[in-house]
């Protein structure tokens, strides 16, 4: 940890962001004779209580690793991440994680996958198997709580996995492309589901994807990242009420917006291929 | 005939529907009914074959007289001991064998260091034709039962060690993330993820082991024995007994077709759900 990082604990007003990256930089070890890989230069970054943050940018610029160092699933190599005030240092239970692909256990209903956190943290209680109902009928799979994971589409499989995060209620959610294996329309379904459900609940959240109109769609502020090695370009703000309907992306402002993100990341790209032709 | 065609006719949709129906049930009853003819016509040419002398009848008994040997064979007064003995050779063999094999394969796919230092030798090892232990076996543990029980062990180990270990290291690297992200112990991994994941690769292993082990105990029992249906084979051979020596195999292929009806059986409980899913 370096001394900056200690130090930037709190802003200015002297109140805590629920998250707080302090130069956080990672390079991956080099492996079979390949050189090192930078995967992040220094990020600076906070994310507020209730804030849904998207993380946009092009494959391989770092989006997904700094969700992961923010899961404790790895380490950066410089810098830390303050989770309400202290550095993290491993994974945290209240922080869920949601992955491109559902990662349900196949061997187990719907329901004993949504009581897969619990019966891990030990936390089963008389009241696990409502919690565990709750959430299933907010995310729409009451009536499939006894089904197999392949018995469900591809979507139910996601809500499934969403419910299995819900249930042990945590603070932060993180989200790497969650719909991205999805067809269009029932990833427009679940975004406006996801919009719903997080702005009701005031769970703040961190979504990675490379879909620029998703991105707006569901954030408070929009965070560009540059190809690789990642860095934020630009933070694009939405201020816009929650949760988002449809005509939303109707407004002007909304094009306005993807507009802007899409320019941002076009002129990240400008830059990080003129610094390749300039290096010798 | 032709009224009912009228008749059909008349309702279109349902017209579909009895077509489709009826042209299953004929179609699946055809090619059992086929299947039955070659089982037949194998049998017929079996018969005819050295009635009509051209063939020996010493080399090939025709089928009746293989029945009539089966009959005379299963009301010898020591026909139950020679089965009770290969029976318990084979179950004591495969148990045995499995439990080696499965512990093995844990501790081979659980602890890299242990896979590291012994892997090579258990190579050596499978690439050895178990075979030619045979008669070492019997120098070792005698004439008896358990040489028999070494032999099905040898053989039928290894490929429950080799589908455990896979089983076990196959385990797609998302799950261990979430399992890491929810704080699982190793145990708890293990338990809830690895070990119900490699489930149908260490039941495939058994049910291979379970073949293996039938044909090591009738091995031991070819090389040196005194009792068991390997070493009536054996002797009925040598007497140019030949129906005998049929009976005896058909009598084999019963006891293995039972066995693996018996853990297919079984699996088919175990393994509920659909092994090749692409959720984990």
């Amino acid at each position: 940890m370096n001394g900056k990082g200690q130090a930037a604990t709190s802003d200015a007003d002297g109140h805590t962001a629920l998250v707080r990256y302090d130069s956080v930089s990672m390079t991956y070890p080099s492996r079979r004779g390949r050189p090192p890989l930078k995967a992040l230069e220094p990020v600076d970054l906070s994310v507020e209580r209730g804030e849904f943050i998207c993380l946009v940018g092009p494959s391989g610029c770092g989006k997904t690793t700094l969700l992961k160092i923010t899961a404790a699933l790895l380490t950066p190599t410089q810098g830390s991440v303050l989770f309400k005030g202290t550095p993290l240092s491993e994974p945290n239970r209240a922080i869920g994680v949601m992955f491109q692909k559902p990662v349900l256990l196949p061997w187990r209903t719907v329901e004993k996958n949504a009581f897969l956190p619990a019966e891990i943290g030990g936390t089963m209680g008389p009241d696990t198997a409502d919690r565990v109902a709750k959430v299933l009928s907010m995310v729409g799979l009451h009536d499939f709580a006894t089904a197999l994971p392949d018995q469900l589409s591809g979507g139910m499989q996601q809500r499934a996995a969403l419910a299995r995060t819900l249930v042990y209620e945590p603070e932060l959610l993180l989200m790497d492309e969650p719909f991205g294996a999805l067809d269009e329309f029932t990833r427009e379904a679940m975004n406006l589901e996801l919009s719903e459900l997080t702005s009701h609940s005031g769970i703040t959240s961190l979504f990675v994807t490379h879909n620029i109109p998703e991105a707006v769609f569901l954030a408070d502020r929009v965070v560009v990242m540059s190809p690789r090695p990642g860095r934020v370009s630009g933070v694009v703000e939405v201020p816009f009420p929650k949760p988002r309907r449809v005509d939303f992306m109707r407004d002007p402002a909304f094009t306005d917006l993807t507009f802007e993100v899409r320019s941002i990341l076009a002129e990240a790209e400008d830059k990080s291929r003129k610094a390749k032709e300039t290096r010798p | 005939m032709s009224t009912y065609t009228v008749t059909d006719q008349d309702t279109g949709a349902e017209v579909e529907l009895d077509v489709y129906t009826r042209d299953k049930d004929p179609e699946r009853w055809k090619w059992r009914a086929i299947a039955i003819v070659v089982v037949l016509t194998f049998l017929l040419i079996w018969e005819l074959l050295p009635r009509l002398g051209l063939v020996s009848t010493i080399i090939l008994p025709p089928v009746t007289e293989v029945w009539a040997g089966l009959m005379e064979l299963l009301g010898q007064e020591t026909f139950p001991n020679h089965l009770r003995v290969t029976l318990i050779e084979m179950l004591f063999g495969f148990v045995i064998g499995t439990l080696i094999g499965f512990a093995s394969g844990v501790a081979l796919g659980v602890w890299e260091s242990v896979k590291k230092s012994v892997y090579p030798l258990v190579v050596a090892f499978q690439s050895l034709p178990k075979i030619v232990l045979a008669p070492l076996l019997i120098t070792w543990f005698g004439y008896g039962i358990e040489s028999k029980i070494a032999m099905a062990v040898v053989i039928s180990f290894f490929p429950v060690l080799i589908n455990t270990m896979v089983g076990l290291e196959t385990v797609p690297d998302e799950a261990r993330q979430l399992m890491r992200s929810l704080r699982a112990s190793k145990g708890q991994v293990f338990r809830k993820l690895s070990l119900p994941h490699a489930a149908p690769l260490i039941m495939a292993g058994i049910k291979t082991g379970l073949t293996f082990a039938v044909i090591g105990a009738i091995v031991g029992e070819f090389v040196g024995s005194s009792e068991g249906l390997g070493y009536l084979l054996h002797a009925y051979g040598f007497q140019l007994r030949i129906d005998k020596v049929f009976a005896v195999i058909v009598v084999l292929s019963l006891i293995g077709a039972l066995l693996y009806f018996a853990i297919d059986w079984l699996e088919k409980r175990l393994i509920y759900w659909r092994s090749d899913t692409t959720l984990v």
